[in-house]
């Protein structure tokens, strides 16, 4: 029997050759993980917290990345997150830990656990970390290379956002108004300003100013406002009073420092940084939308903010340009608080 | 005796024998029940009876109504806070009443129904389906009406004495007396009962199970009642009861609640004028700790409650009834704005025809005038009749009405002075009857609620709103089959519940929950018992299964559907002393993991055991 002149054995080759074919054209591109981290707090006690990949190249998302790699969620409010060394961080606030793992992966590799309401993680160098603490009373010293708590540094009351100036951590305080100094070397507090009630959120301009936005008191009744202080003589340079009755949150920086983004009455709002007052009118308006988190892309400068609907299922964001034009709307997790932004 | 015992056991868990007896053979005592009774024509009542009450051991009322499939629960475990919903209502909007006074906290209207224990009941009424027209405010869902005006129809004396144990460091006793002596009667009950509270559970997922820490809680209360038959059909009747309930609430804080009630309940006869009347008053202290947040916090809230009734028949067909109330409540908090309180009178006259002795109708109207406040009147309409010996037919209309609590109004922060209450209309048909001994009863109802209150956050704080329009429609079928065979028997019940209860609009830009059901409300459940008694045994096997239940309000995260089982046997025996119930009860049969609020925990199997000596 000749084979080679057999329609069986010609279909076959046919069919193999097609097959060939097919898999170089299937063949799929390694897809780049989304780089851009939507944190969803999840529900309070209920422990629905997630992550939100996206990737902003193709709006692809991913939801509930961090179960579907390790199969089970991060804890109980997925408060924020940092990538220190190479490494991601989740700080899972009423769960009272940090969660070490991959940024490609999420895959968890270590975690600490012991603490009293963590809020914020703040690298300091040579795998030392501090963590700030809602109910604390103290920010805490940990060793993110051994994931040990080493030290715990008493502060009054609710500490929130903390940044690295010139070799000192500055630590915003809510409840005492002032911003704390701390040494690394020596982890001690070696000095404070006066800044606002509510001191939550810091940014450095471009300038190298330090903003902070005061949320206010409610029981008090002080107002939020903006202090800018100059970190190298801790000098006041400017204190911006928001209209009375307002409520702000959250700030960023644009990717050239410039324009400061926030959150007043759930809008959203930009002030150039050199500005004298607030601006009058939101940057961004979404039909009545109040938006719950605002963050900032520092490679492309685009916008990201979270709108929790009803805080009790899963939210969206919206991701516009610099500009403030409208690119995309992202489905994400419930209550989207925070996000981390990897490099490429 | 076994007879005897043989029939309360018929009683105990035969609720639906109750649920299929016309209203009107209900036992009612207090001034709701009555008012059910006679004008709640077109509604059906669901009630355990005063047996299984009394005896029910450490369990509360919600435990009682839970375990026999009435009414859905939203319960945090043992212990734990635990909130009625009917009718796909929220818990808020159920009427929680003792001797008509409310029960439901001024601040967030929930009744917390697991500090109720059922040994300081001899009536427990549920009432589904809106009632806005006899019962006024947070009507819209039911009603659950609790009574302890039981009394006794001879001279004498009675009492029961009762200890029980379980795992994890249960325990309880109760105590009660209850005498009659010509014009005067009266009853005292004391209840404790404690538990460390340490049982086991599996988290989700996970199958070596975790022991529950800080979740122990202790219970005590006691309850005076004392009657005077004044003669010429006047009756006068006091009721005290005070208690404690603390309890840790886990991870890391504890709450403690101290609290008085007192009613002074007064019914007779002038001339033509059937005259009931009842001031009650109600203290309660909260305190909440959290060692987290260092968050210590008391909150005290006063309710000041007064009703007059006045009925009587103006032809041999025709009843009417004007009623007048006046409450009051008060709320002090350092999370309240001063002067939070509410104040609101109202009136009730509702008129009831027997067109035949088979056919009969209600027409009601209410309007309250709470100040600060707009309500809407409040119509309410019940027809039912006889179709057949064997079928009775009923339907209702009604509307019903929510008014802001004082938190949602004087919250700091947050408060909102501008909101609506809640309001709706409800209707529903039913029939029941017996076919082929087999009792029956099926209820369909449907109803729109406008401008439900949510709280949300604003930049700062949250703030209620009234955001969304939802409609609960549904289905309850009951079916029981009792088989008598002299000493021995067996009850087999089954009910059935459809509850769709879902947002139709909503002012959230793009809410997801438009369209889906309200969470924590399966939308199929069912439960099924089997009593089976044989001499002095009673052996009885309960079964529920719930539905999934959404956790989020777009219906994206669930709790899993989940089969329960309770498997109870009981006996009995003479002494000198009196007689000695001994039962013992596992829960949780088939050792389910499962939730029925999403972070609480529910117990793995686990057994008790009730002693109980009656007296004589």
């Amino acid at each position: 029997m000749n084979y080679l002149s057999s329609w069986a054995f010609r279909g076959l080759a046919i069919l193999a050759l097609c097959q060939l074919l097919a898999c170089d054209r299937t063949e799929p591109e390694p897809e780049l993980p989304g780089r851009v981290l939507i944190l969803n707090e999840g529900g309070f006690q209920q422990s629905t917290s997630s992550v939100t990949r996206y990737n902003p190249d193709n709006e692809s998302v991913s939801q509930d990345a961090f179960r579907q790699q390790n199969g089970y969620n991060p804890g109980d409010v997925l408060q924020s997150a940092s990538l220190i060394d190479g490494k991601l961080y989740l700080v899972v606030n009423n769960s009272q830990r940090l969660i070490a793992c991959e940024p490609d992966s999420l895959a968890e590799t270590g975690r600490l656990e012991g603490f009293t309401s963590p809020r914020f993680l703040l690298g300091a160098g040579n795998g030392k970390g501090y963590v700030s603490d809602l109910f604390g009373g103290a920010v805490s010293k940990v060793n993110l290379t051994t994931l040990a708590l080493e030290k715990t540094i008493p502060l009054p009351g609710w500490t929130e956002e903390m940044l690295l100036i010139d070799g000192k951590v500055w630590i915003a305080n809510y409840n005492s108004a002032k911003l704390y100094l701390l040494d690394p070397s020596t982890d001690e507090i070696v000095d404070s300003v006066e800044a606002g009630a509510g001191a939550a959120n810091l940014e450095l301009d471009a300038d190298g100013h330090l903003w902070v936005l005061c949320q206010g008191d409610f029981f008090t009744g002080a107002g939020p406002s903006f202090v800018e202080i100059r970190p190298s003589d801790k000098a006041e340079l400017r204190r911006i009073l928001f209209p009375a009755g307002a409520t702000a949150g959250d700030l960023a920086v644009s990717a050239d420092k410039d324009s400061l983004y926030f959150l007043m009455n759930g809008s959203l709002y930009a002030m150039a940084a050199n500005a004298s007052s607030l601006p009058a009118n939101p940057a961004f308006n979404a039909n009545g939308v109040s938006f719950y988190s605002l963050g900032v892309d520092p490679l492309t400068g685009e916008i990201y903010l979270g709108d929790a609907l009803d805080y009790a299922q899963r939210g969206r964001v919206f991701r516009l340009s610099a500009a403030f034009q409208p690119i995309d709307t992202v489905a994400a997790g419930i209550i989207p608080g925070d996000f981390l932004f990897l490099p490429e | 005796m076994k007879r005897l015992l043989f029939l309360a056991n018929l009683l105990t868990f035969s609720a639906l024998q109750a649920q299929t007896d016309s209203v009107r053979t209900l036992p009612a005592v207090d001034i709701v029940a009555l008012r059910l009774q006679d004008f709640g024509i077109g509604h059906s009542l669901d009630q355990p009876d005063s047996v299984s009450l009394r005896l029910g051991g450490s369990l509360s009322v919600a435990d009682v109504l839970l375990r026999q499939g009435i009414g859905q629960w939203r319960t945090y475990g043992p212990g734990g806070l635990a909130s009625l919903s009917l009718d796909g209502s929220s818990s808020s909007q159920v009427n929680v009443t003792w001797e008509g006074i409310p029960l439901q906290s001024p601040m967030n209207g929930v009744a917390d129904v697991a500090q109720l224990p059922t040994a300081f009941f001899d009536q427990v009424l549920v009432c589904p389906g809106a009632n806005g027209a006899l019962l006024g405010n947070s009507s819209m869902g039911g009603t659950l009406a609790l009574s302890s005006l039981g009394s006794m129809a001879m001279d004498g004396w009675e009492g029961w004495l009762q200890a029980g144990a379980g795992q994890f460091g249960l325990n309880h006793l109760m105590a009660g007396i209850r005498f009659k002596r010509q014009v005067f009667s009266g009853k005292t009950v004391f209840f404790q009962r404690a538990s460390a509270n340490r049982f086991l559970y599996r988290e989700p997922g996970e199958s070596a199970p975790v022991q529950q820490e800080g979740a122990a809680f202790f219970q005590r209360a006691v309850q005076q009642q004392l009657s005077w038959q004044m003669g010429g059909g006047h009756r006068l009747t006091w009721t005290g009861w005070a208690g404690l309930f603390d309890r840790q609430l886990p991870p890391t804080a504890s709450q403690g609640d101290l609290f008085a009630r007192q009613v002074l309940q007064y019914a007779g006869q002038l001339g033509k004028i059937q005259v009931s009347a009842r001031s009650g008053w109600t203290w309660d202290r909260l305190d909440y700790q959290d060692t987290v947040s260092s968050l210590d916090v008391t909150h005290n809230t006063r309710v000041a409650f007064h009703d007059l009734s006045m009925r009587r028949f103006v032809s041999k067909r025709d009843l009417m009834e004007i009623s007048f109330q006046h409450q009051w409540a008060l709320a002090n908090s350092p999370q309240l704005e001063v002067g939070g309180r509410r104040i609101m009178p109202g009136a009730l006259v509702s008129w009831r025809r027997s067109w035949s002795p088979r056919f009969s109708s209600v027409a009601s109207l209410r309007k309250d005038w709470p100040r600060a406040e707009v309500s809407p009147w409040m119509p309410g309409l019940g027809l039912e009749g006889k179709i057949s010996d064997q079928v009775r037919m009923f339907a209702r209309l009604d509307r019903g009405y929510r008014l802001p609590t004082l938190n949602d109004r004087y919250w700091l922060p947050g408060g909102n002075r501008e909101l609506l209450p809640e309001s709706g209309w409800q209707g529903q048909l039913g029939a029941e009857g017996r076919f082929r001994e087999v009792d029956y009863r099926l209820r369909l109802y449907r109803g729109r609620y406008d401008n439900w209150i949510l709280w949300r956050p604003g930049a700062s704080y949250w703030t209620p709103m009234n955001v969304r329009e939802v409609l609960s429609q549904g289905a309850h079928l009951n079916l029981s089959r009792t088989w008598d065979w002299g000493l021995n028997g067996l009850i087999v019940r089954a009910n059935y519940q459809w509850t769709s209860s879902k947002t139709t609009a909503s002012l959230v830009v793009a809410d997801g929950a438009v369209g889906k059901q309200l969470i924590y409300l399966p939308e199929h459940s069912a439960f099924g018992s089997l009593r089976w008694t044989r001499g002095i045994w009673t052996v009885s096997y309960l079964h529920r299964w719930l539905g999934s239940r959404n956790i989020t309000s777009d219906g994206a995260y669930h709790l899993p559907a989940v089969h329960l089982a309770q498997l109870d046997a009981q006996t009995e025996w003479e002494t000198p002393l009196g007689r000695i119930l001994a039962q013992a009860m596992i829960d949780n049969l088939w050792n389910q993991s499962y939730q029925l609020v999403q972070g609480q925990p529910m117990p793995l199997r686990n057994i008790s055991f009730i002693l109980t000596l009656l007296v004589p």
